[in-house]
């Protein structure tokens, strides 16, 4: 059988790392090249990033022609991918790396105070240029997660298109919001089908009320894809829950563990040790931490918790835990490289994650490894995969207390845990990971690709759709009966169901609307919309049906709400 | 009548290394020897040899008309002993003149009194005997940590032999009465109270250098004046003595001001007098009634700048939980280690106040920040703990 031509667009991939991104897709790379024929272009490659079966692309060694000539004629991908190319920094954005790595330098809180609400307007040098002809360069990240991340990822989805476009492959698999408007672009350019990754949601970063920017790029992302593969079961309800994505496409896959060198030290006190591995901040749940540790400490003497990492709750932390009155039982100790790290694992008798909400939680994985029985939260992935660990709602502080307490003071408990854990983690690896990744592309490919391998992850067995896969490759792009009207300034999202209620769903439905009936639609829709002026919509609308895009920019430079 | 009393405290804490979590229960000791050495000599050669020599000039010059007083922590009598037997050999040189009164306080400049009577007791008797020994006087004037004063403190010092006591004076407790006066604490038998003209001591500690001041620069000619202007009994003149050479720099001028102060002032008919010449000679002018605590720190002269925070809180708090168990063991290694814990110092660089002053505190503190120096105190509070256990 012909090998399956998979084409992967990254970000992180080692030896450029900034977080544990670039581990797991090292690991899928790697063992993604075993069974199929692996092209992986990313922002930045170095010679060491050589990976045995693997075509591997850094955008900073070659010159890529982007010709904007072919543009207009995938105009259609535009519309939306603009809305997101031409505003750049939204609330949200403060902390965008997906496993942002624990060895932060100080040990007190960074400041966050970044960009918040910034917008600016990003002059795409590639499209809307009334100047045809083409352009010949070489992609530059000096950071990966800049200031100007959200204009590399623009660009990079540029020079990826462009690449892409003499490669010949079968699936696209992208990996977090970096890479999907890459993934969208070559999607539109190739008709073949996107599968994405979620490896961390802004979900995750900011919680269950961020909204602006990257929100939006992940659910257009997400809406878009043919697949998704969230890093766990919890990350895959988050994904249809709090994206509203389609859940017959979403195939969680559990990352895969590698074996970590382990070994034991005795601590230098005698009494116990419970171990909080990570960034000090919200996601993490340091305050649950400390709350836990709290209770412990009110009713076993023979208990020391440490706090291990750093980030923007760290003084808060700190000052509760004095408050509490255990700061002679609760340490702090701030940054720690891997040695340190180690030598933690190593002497730690409880591992606890209290996250808040966790994709997967890697060091809960290696905890286990170590030998430590842990006690973590039910929103993480982590809980899915050690089947035998103590788990609570993160919020749950009695529950964790008790699990604690019944750690350290039952031995038997304690073996259990510990021996289970330890078989749990073993059945964890990329081969199985990539046997669930197989079957995502089985679903979007319409034909069977697993070759019989059976996944143990996605429990839920999915229907194939091979007729709507395929159909979905055969419908020309301008044949799409929504189009996105938000494009049309003064028109937002509440705008647009408002008129997708009132029939108008295209830009020609809505080039053609009376203007008397938008008002009436407005009226209709309550006091808050009857400020809004529609007299320009229907022209804009002609613009945006005839594909008159520079026009229409020009035009709206000049228009200030719709009006 | 024109007098002035020119008082220096001076002292030097056992600062702490960064005392990380890796350090409880293998390493006992917890201070910087360093770096606690290094603060000694750059502070011996930029302060206290330079003043030293230069009151002892003005001693030879004045005779017997010239005289101060001085208060030293037993922090720094022992960082002198261990390190510097020079410096502390031209402190006795001076007090051999017998010009020089030793002020009494608290061993460790401790703030025991708020938290045991006993150890503060304990503490200010171990100072005594430490004058004693060096100088050759016993203490008749008390000074406690931060000048914290109030009542109680005044009738508990009376017990043990003291005939006067100084503390900052405090407007919101005068009641229009001039600090230039001694006066007596309610519960008072003979203790009087003597108290500092923070006014005319400010103009000099804090104003020297503030060029927007309308009296700037100041000169000694012309700051002589005001005390010899300055209605009352006697102006009490109190600073620490490292205001010259750390807080302002020999570049200031500031020595040279000092130098030129006490022939100004003679000039002025101004005559000088120690703490325990005003409590001999002058009589109180009325009640200084002061039920709570309070300081001469920062803008709200109270207790905000040691314990102020929940880490002040918390780290005083576990630290007096241990006194029981230390001071039975009779241990004096383990003793001294829990007592040396107890410097102010400590507790200050944890204040997380914005204070008008803020500049100075950052410049004093060893640590990167008051959450970095809890969580050092607090690693070396725990390893204590765990000692303590095994004691027990």
């Amino acid at each position: 059988m012909k090998k399956l031509k998979v084409l992967k667009l990254g970000w992180e991939f080692p030896p450029l790392i900034s977080g544990g991104l670039a581990i797991a897709c090292y690991g899928i790379a790697k063992a993604l090249a075993k069974k199929t024929d692996l092209t992986i272009i990313l922002p930045k490659a170095s010679q060491d990033s050589i990976l045995n079966n693997a075509n591997i692309i850094g955008l900073n060694n070659i010159d890529v022609e982007i010709s904007k000539s072919q543009q207009h004629s995938q105009s259609e991908v535009y519309k939306k991918y603009n809305a997101f190319a031409r505003t750049l920094f939204a609330p949200g954005m403060e902390d965008v790396s997906p496993y942002p790595s624990e060895e932060v330098k100080t040990t007190e809180g960074s400041t966050t105070t970044s960009s918040h609400f910034k917008t600016t307007t990003y002059s795409n040098n590639f499209s809307h240029t009334e100047t045809s002809s083409s352009f010949y360069g070489r992609f530059h990240l000096d950071e990966m997660y800049g200031d100007d991340v959200q204009q590399k990822v623009v660009e990079y989805a540029e020079y990826v298109a462009a690449l892409a476009a003499n490669l010949e492959f079968d699936v696209i698999h992208v990996h977090d919001w970096m890479t999907m408007l890459a993934g969208i672009k070559v999607k539109h350019q190739s008709g073949k089908p996107l599968v994405i990754h979620a490896h961390a949601l802004c979900y995750d970063r900011a919680g269950p009320e961020a909204r602006g920017w990257n929100y939006d790029l992940e659910k257009y992302g997400m809406e878009m894809a043919d697949a998704i593969i969230p890093v766990s079961k919890y990350t895959g309800s988050v994904v249809e829950r709090h994206y509203g994505i389609d859940p017959q496409k979403i195939f969680p896959v559990h990352n895969g563990v590698e074996p970590v060198k382990t070994f034991k030290e005795k601590t230098s006190f005698p009494e116990k040790l419970v171990l909080f591995l990570g960034r000090i901040t919200g996601q993490k749940g340091p305050e649950f931490f400390l709350q836990v540790a709290s209770k412990v400490i009110a009713e076993n003497d023979n208990v020391r918790f440490v706090m291990a990492g750093s980030g923007d709750k760290l003084k808060r932390v700190i000052e509760s835990g004095a408050y509490r009155k255990v700061g002679n039982k609760f340490h702090f100790t701030g940054f720690l490289n891997r040695e340190k790290v180690n030598k933690l694992l190593a002497m730690a008798d409880v591992y606890c994650m209290p996250s808040v909400s966790e994709p997967f939680g890697l060091s809960a994985a290696e905890a286990a490894q170590f030998g430590i029985p842990c006690v973590i939260s039910k929103q993480s992935g982590a809980a899915e995969v050690l089947n035998h660990a103590l788990t609570a709602d993160f919020w749950d502080v009695e529950l964790m207390a008790k699990h604690i307490n019944d750690l350290l003071g039952d031995k038997d408990l304690r073996e259990r845990v510990i021996e289970g854990t330890f078989k749990d983690i073993k059945t964890v690896t990329w081969e199985n990971a990539v046997n669930g990744i197989m079957k995502a592309y089985s679903y979007v490919l319409g034909y069977d690709v697993t070759g019989g391998a059976k996944h143990i992850v996605a429990d839920t067995p999915k229907p194939a759709k091979p007729t709507v896969s395929i159909k979905k490759k055969s419908i020309p792009l301008d044949k799409i009966q929504k189009d996105d009207l938000k494009i049309i300034e003064g028109v937002g999202p509440k705008i647009e169901s408002l008129l997708n209620e009132g029939g108008i769903n295209t830009y020609a439905d809505l080039s053609n609307a009376k203007l008397s009936k938008l008002k009436s639609i407005l009226e209709n829709a309550g006091s808050r919309f009857k400020r809004h002026n529609p007299k320009t919509w229907s022209a804009q609308a002609e613009l945006a049906d005839n594909g008159e895009w520079a026009a229409l920019k020009k035009w709206q430079d000049e228009l200030d709400g719709g009006v | 009548m024109k007098n002035v009393c020119l008082y220096f405290n001076l002292h030097q804490p056992n600062r702490l290394k960064p005392y990380t979590f890796f350090e409880i229960g293998t390493d006992h000791f917890y201070e910087d020897d360093k770096m606690n050495k290094d603060f000694l000599d750059k502070i011996s050669a930029d302060c206290y040899l330079p003043m030293n020599a230069l009151m002892m000039d003005v001693i030879k010059n004045l005779g017997k008309e010239f005289k101060f007083c001085l208060s030293l922590s037993g922090t720094l009598i022992e960082q002198m002993e261990n390190h510097r037997p020079d410096v502390l050999a031209s402190f006795i040189e001076l007090s051999k003149t017998g010009q020089v009164e030793f002020i009494g306080q608290t061993f460790y400049h401790s703030l025991a009194y708020l938290h045991s009577i006993d150890e503060f007791e304990r503490q200010v008797k171990k100072h005594t005997e430490k004058i004693k020994e060096h100088f050759g006087q016993t203490p008749k004037v008390f000074r406690n940590t931060g000048m914290i004063y109030c009542n109680d403190l005044v009738g508990r010092l009376e017990e043990w032999g003291f005939k006067g006591v100084m503390g900052e004076g405090l407007g919101e407790y005068l009641n229009g009465r001039s600090y230039n006066h001694l006066y007596a604490a309610p519960n008072a038998k003979k203790i009087k109270t003597i108290l500092k003209n923070y006014k005319l001591s400010a103009d000099f500690t804090h104003r020297f250098m503030d060029k927007s001041w309308n009296e700037h620069p100041l000169t000694a000619t012309k700051y002589a004046k005001w005390i010899a202007e300055d209605a009352g009994d006697c102006v009490n003149i109190f600073m620490p003595y490292e205001t010259f050479g750390q807080h302002l720099s020999a570049e200031s001028g500031a020595f040279d001001f000092i130098k030129h102060l006490p022939y100004e002032l003679n000039k002025n008919g101004v005559s000088f007098m120690t703490a325990s010449d005003q409590v001999e000679k002058i009589g109180v002018n009325g009640i200084y009634d002061v039920h709570l605590p309070v300081s001469w720190r920062d803008s709200e002269k109270d207790l905000s700048a040691w314990s102020g925070n929940n880490m002040q809180q918390e780290a005083l708090q576990k630290l007096y939980s241990l006194e029981e168990t230390v001071i039975n063991s009779k241990d004096p290694d383990l003793i001294h280690v829990w007592s040396k814990l107890q410097t102010a110092d400590h507790f200050y660089y944890l204040n997380t106040k914005i204070a008008e002053d803020g500049a100075n505190r950052d410049y004093l503190s060893p640590y990167e920040s008051p959450y970095s120096g809890y969580i050092y105190y607090m690693n070396a509070l725990a390893d204590l703990e765990i000692t303590c256990k095994e004691r027990m």
